[in-house]
């Protein structure tokens, strides 16, 4: 198998991206235009939220979409040259925001499949 | 082997010197203008979301004050950075595996045509909603 240069980050950049493509058109098409109402309510989350898929969906986009995006900001900051040291700073950060926004995220979605209480 | 430094000089060889800045460098950059944006974007539909566990009533009335024109406007803007990043993204998934950097301009504007499409498709959308 070839060396895969710069790593997982590398691949899994392209991956989740790809993967994203698909889950977000499908998190979009769900949301606004598969249903007749065209506005967003806690109850109609929550109809949608009921079926397998769409869990998966959203999800897989809480996930993959952190880490597409945050791993995107570390690319940035890497192509602008700084200190070793500094990167791996600059990883642990991204990575802290990131496992907040997943645990913050998910509480959100857990709050539609438990339907807790007003 | 593809080129891994940006050459950031101001002289007439580098990267960002004017005459060089053709299709091919405006797409990366926009590339990761969308990208900055939507991650600035996920954070904050995350939080909104999340309102969620406060109750149907509080996330019904964030939900009411994103359904304003004003808002309505700001999500027609979110699809079209999706839309951009998404099929530049797909764009550069094919140069990754070899196909068509020899043709990267115009694979651009390939992409920018479909994107121009689904966009029209989401407007189409949103324009009724508009009437309030």
């Amino acid at each position: 198998m070839q060396r895969i240069e710069g790593g997982w980050a590398w691949l899994l950049q392209r991956m989740t991206g790809l993967a994203l493509v698909v889950i977000l058109v499908l998190h979009i098409w769900a949301t606004h235009f598969a249903n007749s109402e065209s506005l967003i309510t806690f109850s109609g989350v929550q109809l949608r939220l009921s079926t397998v898929l769409y869990i998966l969906v959203d999800w897989l986009l809480l996930t993959l979409g952190l880490y597409h995006g945050l791993n995107g900001v570390r690319n940035i900051v890497l192509d602008y040259g700084i200190s070793e040291g500094r990167a791996r700073v600059v990883t642990w950060l991204l990575l802290a925001i990131g496992l907040v926004a997943l645990v913050y995220g998910g509480y959100g979605l857990t709050a539609f499949m438990t339907g807790r209480p007003a | 082997m593809a080129k891994t430094r940006m050459n950031w000089e101001i002289t007439k060889k580098s990267d960002v010197w004017p005459a060089n800045y053709k299709t091919g460098m405006w797409a990366f950059t926009l590339h990761r203008v969308t990208g900055l944006a939507l991650v600035f974007y996920i954070l904050l539909h995350i939080i909104v979301i999340s309102t969620s566990i406060h109750g149907a009533q509080t996330f019904n009335n964030v939900m009411d004050t994103l359904h304003s024109p004003f808002f309505l406007i700001l999500d027609l803007g979110l699809v079209a950075a999706v839309l951009y990043h998404g099929l530049n993204g797909v764009r550069l998934l094919l140069f990754d595996a070899g196909i068509g950097v020899r043709n990267q301009a115009a694979l651009f504007w390939v992409a920018m045509a479909v994107a121009v499409v689904g966009f029209i498709y989401a407007a189409l959308k949103v324009l009724p909603l508009l009437a309030h």
